[in-house]
């Protein structure tokens, strides 16, 4: 073991000031970053630092994607295979990689140099296809640009926004993102301010009276999470940002934390304060490295600029906000497995109830939204006339789009709720390149293919609950005609094999299941009792999973039964 | 008291108590895996789900309370269909030739054994690496009630995880360690509340039998 190494490590953990599993992830991914790998030696001496059961230690490393208990590599490239980067032919830069540094899949080289491997979704999508080169994004990947990324080299990531009434992307471009001082200029910590001159009340009252609903996917009224969570005052309450994003198709956590993250730090400063919380969270998917190291220094600049710490600006409000770096699970996104996850354990889902807003983090009260919902917090907030979202029960305002697959500007989209889903693939990302539109699934590898007949169908929630499809977090992805179907079925429920956690049978099963009858369909070979296997393995894990993805992991498959039964179905030519 | 209603039947329970307790004092059997009635339920199994009036999906009846007015149903078709359709599963995944409660189960549901071709059924090798007892992984279900009593729920010797993720989930040692080089006191709790005989005694009898596979 590397002396200076073993040095850097005693250092990491004499530093914490809480010397307990709540630190084992930050831990573990310390000793990822300086050994390559956690060894049982390491894992022994944080055991004892944090006092946590090695077994337990272990179960922890295992989980997640980004954690290792063998060595890897000095170069450890991650090749993104999930739908939209498989379409555009990650395949084949995966075959490339593997020919050119003699490897295999997960195995680091002889020499200990290189090690590829394929991952799940890397949350650059519209960039597609795209690898990680440590802790580097590649993008755009052509056959030119593979001996370039070996060699450090590549074209890097890009934010792609477009809009033309900005909300909450009205600063993007015209700010430097990590000058507080930008920020101010540009009308920023307004809505903080004009929160302290309201009660608690009054700004829950604006807040569900706006309309908001939380981003994330599951469209929570945001002002009734405060509710809830301000009803158990006197309690210690801890206020989270989910920047946890995973899902193939989804990129807007990472563009809105790298273009403008002091607005998501203002909504985080406005919950604090409406639910009297001391101490917050920020959980950063662990591929985001970029966006991990501008949330650092906002945090900085904002300590040294008195917006986070004692008494912000005079307001009695003492708030701290800790980031934690995921490392590698979709599952912690969803809120209670993020929980676990910060407290040090695999991220399992809870059983609910109990809800967060009564116990949470550490069993304590806690308000938990996406980012997206967290800035446009900020601008309700900021607007001295009371801004009102909700115009005859359906949302108006404006909603992050993320659009990808074969479009001519893929990318994040601020649009009004309403706007038309041909509308948004169309006039705003151009269509579809030298083609037609074959199909299109909203809301992301959980969402469902649109019928055709719907292409057309404004995008809110009433008008799209009304024909069973949802919005989601904002997905669109656009597939053209020649595109199999089967084939992004089988990325899609590959995705879901490899990020179930495994805790519920429905899921743990199912995800496995629904993949291999997939996968043999899209070879030609068909059973005649396909169709009823997979419903029966879709609407298992549609009405049993114990949390939000087990119930969502088969939605893309069920859709798609419904809208193109034959290609489930026994019929000549093939195998019955 | 509560009044709630079980497959139309209205029937007076204590606040406080589970569906599956509720359902238990009126004689409606309703199936469990991995509830243990000493152990803290996990509700991963989700065999137990029962259709509750206006809930969007299926609720597991060994952790959830009732409520005043609740309508259940406990043998709808969308609750026969998770609890067969588990069943299959598991039985195209796992042996469970020394699950006696399980094939039960699966006669009541008309369970088609194996229904799901599996490229990937769990088979291990059995792992017999202390002279107390053994671990034959190809019959284990994970329902972690080995991990929990290891744990806080009973011994405290902390020498079982479960690792892996989804699909690959597996019960193990810090490292894959033997049993003899963890924290095992070898108290045998593990092996009295495991249920489909993965975690058995090395007696005579069972390492002859084992050893033939």
């Amino acid at each position: 073991m590397n002396n200076t190494n073993e040095q850097k490590m005693e250092n990491f953990l004499e530093q914490l000031s809480e010397k307990r599993r709540t630190n084992l992830l930050p831990s573990l991914l310390k000793a990822q970053e300086l050994y390559g790998y956690i060894s049982e030696e390491v894992a022994l001496k944080i055991s004892k630092v944090l006092k946590v059961a090695p077994a337990d230690i272990y179960g922890v490393i295992e989980f997640y994607s980004l954690l290792y208990s063998k060595p890897t590599a000095e170069t450890v490239i991650r090749v993104c295979t999930s739908p939209l980067c498989s379409l555009k032919g990650a395949d084949k830069i995966k075959q490339a990689l593997f020919k050119k540094l003699n490897v295999e899949d997960g195995v680091p080289s002889t020499d200990g140099r290189f090690m590829v491997e394929s991952v799940q979704c890397l949350g650059l999508c519209d960039q597609a296809p795209a690898v990680m080169v440590n802790n580097r994004a590649v993008c755009n990947i052509d056959d030119d640009s593979i001996d370039l990324l070996i060699n450090g080299g590549g074209p890097g990531s890009k934010n792609n926004y477009y809009s033309d009434n900005p909300v909450i992307t009205k600063r993007f471009g015209k700010i430097d993102p990590l000058s507080i001082d930008d920020f101010i200029k540009e009308d920023g910590f307004k809505g903080f301010f004009h929160a302290l001159t309201f009660t608690k009340d009054e700004l829950i009252y604006a807040v569900k009276s706006s309309g908001l609903k939380g981003r994330g996917g599951a469209g929570y009224p945001t002002g009734l999470k405060e509710q809830g969570a301000v009803a158990v005052e006197g309690r210690e309450t801890y206020v989270i940002c989910n920047a946890d994003e995973s899902e193939p198709g989804t990129f807007k956590d990472r563009i809105m934390l790298s273009s403008d993250p002091y607005s998501v730090l203002e909504g985080i400063l406005i919950t604090a304060y409406i639910v009297g919380a001391k101490k917050g969270y920020i959980y950063i998917r662990g591929e985001y490295s970029e966006v991990h190291d501008i949330f650092t220094k906002v945090i900085e600049n904002a300590t040294k600029a008195g917006y986070l710490g004692e008494n912000i600006q005079g307001s009695g409000l003492s708030f701290d906000l800790e980031i934690r770096s995921g490392a590698g699970a979709y599952i912690c996104g969803e809120e209670t497995a993020l929980f676990e996850s910060i407290e040090g354990k695999r991220g399992y889902p809870r059983n609910k109830p109990p809800f967060p807003i009564e116990n949470g983090l550490f069993g304590k009260p806690t308000i938990i939204n996406n980012v997206e919902t967290f800035s446009y917090l900020a601008q309700v907030i900021s607007d001295k006339k009371r801004v009102v979202l909700t115009q005859g029960g359906s949302p108006s305002g404006t909603k992050l789009f993320c659009l990808s697959g074969d479009l001519v500007r893929p990318g994040m989209y601020e649009l009004p709720f309403g706007t038309k889903l041909s509308e948004v693939i169309n006039d705003w990302a151009g269509g579809v390149p030298d083609g037609e539109i074959g199909s299109i699934i909203l809301g992301g590898a959980s969402g469902s293919f649109v019928p055709e007949k719907y292409w057309n169908i404004p995008l809110d929630d009433q008008s799209l609950r009304a024909v069973g499809l949802a919005l989601g977090s904002g997905v669109i992805m656009v597939f053209n005609k020649d595109r199999d179907i089967l084939k992004i079925l089988s990325d899609i429920t590959v995705f879901f094999k490899h990020e179930s956690c495994g805790k519920c049978y429905p899921c743990q099963q199912g995800t496995q299941y629904q993949n291999e009858i997939i996968t043999r369909l899209g070879k030609g070979i068909c059973y005649k009792d396909d169709s009823e296997k997979l419903e029966d393995i879709g609407l298992t894990m549609k009405d049993a999973s114990l949390c939000g993805l087990g119930q969502t992991a088969s939605s893309a498959v069920l859709s798609a039964m419904k809208i193109w039964p034959n290609l489930f179905e026994v019929s000549k030519g093939e195998v019955e | 008291m509560l009044t709630i209603y079980i497959n139309d039947l209205e029937l007076e329970v204590e606040e406080g108590s589970t569906i599956l307790e509720a359902s238990e004092k009126i004689g409606i059997k309703i199936p469990t895996i991995c509830f243990h009635d000493r152990l803290t339920p996990p509700g991963l199994c989700r065999q137990c789900v029962v259709e509750v009036e206006g809930a969007r999906v299926l609720m597991p009846s060994c952790i959830t309370k009732v409520r005043e007015g609740m309508k259940i149903k406990t043998d709808s078709e969308r609750v026969v269909r998770a609890r067969r359709t588990i069943l299959e599963m598991l039985s195209s995944s796992t042996d469970l030739s020394e699950s006696p409660d399980l094939l039960e189960q699966m006669k009541i549901y008309k369970a088609e054994d194996g229904r799901f071709e599996n490229s990937s059924k769990r088979n291990f090798k059995v792992k017999d690496d202390n002279p107390f007892y053994m671990r034959d992984y190809s019959k284990c279900i994970l329902c972690e009630r080995c991990v929990q009593v290891c744990s806080a729920d009973i011994q405290f010797s902390y020498a079982l995880t479960t690792a892996g993720r989804g699909y690959n989930n597996r019960i193990t040692t810090f490292f894959d360690r033997k049993l003899p080089e963890t924290s095992c006191v070898f108290c045998g709790n593990c092996v009295a509340v495991c249920p489909t005989g993965a975690l058995i005694a090395s007696n005579e009898f069972n390492v002859k039998a084992l050893g033939e596979k």
